[in-house]
């Protein structure tokens, strides 16, 4: 009789010990509640602006962009100004990318990373010719021709330049494959 | 030739469930509730979409349907990881006694079968009430995955029958089929028990990681019909490695609490050496599958990263990052009780006094590394606490935080472990061959250089490179630890044959407080599966199938950490106290003319 209440009161313990180390120790964060449900956009009926928000939730979302691509100690370069800079690179002699405007060179970027490196942002021991970054197109981040142009539009709108895109162009796209 | 164990005559009632009846209720009122932080949240938004309706819930007046389906679901898996496990060691344990004529471990198999009978039909009625309150309260779910898995429904009934018959036969038959070709043919019962229990885990695997890794449906959630991507969608494999191997540490460490429990009620000595020998088996058992445990557990979380970055950073930052800190303490209480039981364990013989001095180095190393596992990236601070450090990282703690020195940590706690296993096998051996001093300086040079490499390529590869190479660096890290492992028990195998004897192992010589080490074993054991079973379901966060159909109930929203850990609380208490009832009623039982 003993012995099962000292094993019940031992094993009854070890429970309430991690119960209360958690209790007392972890900070009891309340996690965001969940987004609203995303309305469906009418492509045909899609405005630049609408676009362009697009843009922005995918940057920060599913994109992923913004984790690397930040103002303060990011591992990647800061996106703030890249319509403006794009111009500087493309005539860079390290770039070897086909693009012949920033909205081009900003899709090119998230397609083939490694056609222009910016200089300290490269893969160690490659002389910053093979950026760490992977395509964007493919797994794990994935995105559609569709959303890479919403991500383009979205940092030439932050970048003071304004959103140069073909919205008809894009919506024809969308709506005949769907992506 | 069989030693029947003398019973002790010592019996306990039902009554004495109170201590856990008494925590499970107050942790009930605790958490049965909405969560307050959320209690004021509307019902989900109405929303359009989607293919299969899924926005169809079911509500019962004072029950939390979300925690009703957790508890039951959680019970449901212990269980199911106590009876899948069980056989696969109960197999190697009775064709052992087999292959060395040793009728010992034919007793400790059949003992450990009989547990496991029990507890499976505990399971299925688990099963049963987990798909009535899933049906009850997600019906929408339910008829959205029906239409995608409906034709596994058929070979998962069928398998669960020819499992249900196999155990019965292999547990009934224990006796009557112990001589000749008819232990061959129990043997091949155990084997199709084993074969049907792994088809069931994998069947039920695929509608799990179907929620979390979709294959086979567009974006809209339509089915593609094509049932075979369903299945194989891409955290499939992982899981079912990663549930396989925890499902024998923790059967293990379940029968090592049910030999801790018969261990310290024991009557007699013979009594307590029986099931001193089947505590140390089981732990041996819970311990070996635990070592390879991190990097199974490796390859999930790669593939998670690889399926959804998104996801990734969801399990690994945030608010799931302390669930890692909790982990690391639970993880280090497991290694630091089946290291203390395995220390306890050199006094049963009066060779294993030479290795004392060493357990204090071993347990300082062991003890460190928890700490480094300890250590938060990013502590919760206030804006004093961080001015007075000078950031958000501690200046010199910080590193310690992040992933390359928790490699290093985890990596060495299991090869220390290893050693104290080591230490522990050759107590009351002593080698005879002539190479024997060079054999040992061989290991000491393996484990000395694994050490070495670990640390080189953690430090090296984690601070002073690029960011690809830090998670890069821990593949090399693993390959190293498994490797020396390997390398030392292949040579203590050769060192160590016919090697000479210092004395009698004296089974049943423990000191009782060993006994609670086993029983801290199996309690972490099934906190830490129930608290990492809701991470992994908590990543989906508001969907129920991951970006396709989404969870618009009033409780899509992502519990806090304390409220999980009460429900997870909860649901421990439950289960040990069910469990303790099948080691009471297992005492119970006569000895059938085998234990």
């Amino acid at each position: 009789m003993k012995v099962f209440y000292r094993y019940a009161a031992f094993a009854v313990m070890a429970v309430v010990f991690y119960t209360a180390f958690v209790e007392l120790v972890a900070p009891d964060v309340t996690p965001s509640p969940p987004p609203p449900e995303e309305e469906f956009v009418d492509i045909g009926k899609m405005t630049v602006e609408e676009f362009i928000i697009i843009g922005e939730r995918v940057f920060k979302g599913k994109g992923s962009c913004a984790l690397c691509h930040k103002r303060v100690r990011g591992r990647a370069p800061w996106l703030g100004e890249i319509a403006v800079t794009a111009a500087k690179r493309m005539e860079d002699p390290r770039y070897r990318g086909k693009a012949t405007n920033p909205h081009e060179y900003i899709l090119e970027s998230m397609l083939d990373p490694s056609a222009y490196v910016v200089p300290g942002y490269g893969k160690k021991g490659t002389a910053d010719t093979v950026s760490p970054m992977p395509d964007a197109s493919k797994p794990p981040v994935g995105l559609s021709r569709f959303e890479m142009e919403a991500v383009a539009a979205y940092l030439e709108t932050i970048s003071g330049r304004g959103a140069t895109v073909d919205l008809e162009r894009i919506k024809k796209e969308f709506l005949s494959n769907g992506r | 030739m069989t030693t029947p164990i003398p019973h002790t005559g010592r019996r306990t009632t039902g009554g004495l469930f109170l201590p856990f009846l008494l925590t499970a209720a107050f942790l009930a009122l605790a958490c049965l509730g909405p969560d307050p932080a959320h209690a004021a949240d509307p019902a989900g938004p109405a929303g359009a979409y989607q293919a299969a309706s899924p926005h169809l819930y079911r509500h019962i007046k004072g029950v939390n349907p979300r925690v009703a389906v957790w508890l039951v679901a959680q019970l449901h898996l212990w269980f199911a990881a106590f009876v899948l496990a069980v056989p696969a060691f109960v197999l190697v344990m009775e064709a052992a006694g087999v292959l060395r004529k040793d009728e010992r471990y034919d007793r400790l198999a059949f003992e450990f079968i009989r547990l496991s009978t029990t507890a499976y039909t505990l399971t299925a009625a688990f099963g049963a009430v987990l798909a009535a309150v899933l049906f009850a309260f997600y019906p929408g779910l339910i008829k959205y995955m029906s239409r995608i898995f409906s034709p596994t429904f058929a070979p998962y009934l069928l398998l669960f029958v020819v499992e249900n018959a196999c155990l019965y036969a292999y547990r009934f038959g224990w006796k009557t089929m112990r001589q000749g070709r008819a232990k061959l043919v129990h043997m091949g019962i155990g084997g199709l028990l084993n074969l049907t229990g792994i088809a069931i885990m994998v069947i039920a695997n695929a509608w799990t990681t179907f929620m979390m890794s979709p294959g086979g449906v567009y974006q809209s959630g339509l089915f593609s019909g094509r049932l075979w991507e369903a299945i194989n969608n891409p955290l499939w494999n992982p899981l079912n490695l990663h549930r396989f191997m925890a499902n024998i540490a923790f059967g293990g460490s379940i029968v090592a609490a049910y030999a801790a429990y018969r261990f310290l009620g024991a009557g007699s000595d013979g009594e307590r050496a029986h099931y001193d020998w089947m505590g140390y088996t089981a732990n041996f058992i819970a311990v070996a599958a635990l070592l390879p445990l991190p990097f199974a557990g490796y390859w999930l979380t790669a593939e998670i990263y690889a399926y959804s970055q998104q996801m990734g950073i969801t399990l690994m930052g945030g608010i799931f990052g302390w669930l890692f800190i909790i982990q690391a303490v639970l993880i280090g209480a497991l290694f630091l009780s089946a290291n203390y039981y395995l220390w306890c364990g050199m006094e049963r013989s009066d060779g294993g006094k030479r290795y004392t001095p060493y357990i204090k180095y071993i347990a300082f190393v062991i003890a460190l590394c928890f700490l480094v596992w300890f250590t938060p990236h990013t502590p919760q601070m206030r804006p004093s606490e961080v001015r007075a450090i000078g950031g958000q990282y501690h200046p010199v703690l910080g590193p310690l935080g992040l992933m390359p020195a928790k490699n290093i940590a985890v990596n060495i706690m299991i090869l220390f472990t290893f050693l104290s296993f080591l230490l522990h096998r050759r107590s009351n051996l002593e080698a005879t061959v002539r190479w024997a001093a060079f054999g040992k300086a061989a290991q000491a040079a393996i484990f000395s250089a694994a050490v070495l490499n670990i640390t080189f390529l953690g430090v090296y590869y984690g601070y002073f490179t690029n960011t690809v190479y830090k998670v890069a660096s821990s593949v090399p890290q693993v390959v190293t630890t498994i490797l020396a492992i390997a390398a030392c028990t292949a040579i203590d195998a050769v060192l160590f044959r016919g090697a000479k004897r210092t004395g009698p192992v004296r089974w049943g010589k423990m000191p009782a407080r060993s006994q609670y080490a086993l029983v801290l074993l199996a309690v972490s054991f099934t906190w830490l599966m129930g608290l990492m079973g809701f991470v992994r379901s908590a990543i989906r966060q508001h969907w129920h199938v991951y970006g396709v159909v989404r969870d618009t109930s009033a409780h899509a929203f992502t519990p806090s950490i304390t409220y999980a850990t009460r429900v997870v609380s909860i649901g421990t208490v439950v289960f040990m106290a069910l469990m303790v009832f099948i080691f009471y009623l297992n005492g119970r039982k006569r000895d059938e003319g085998l234990l």
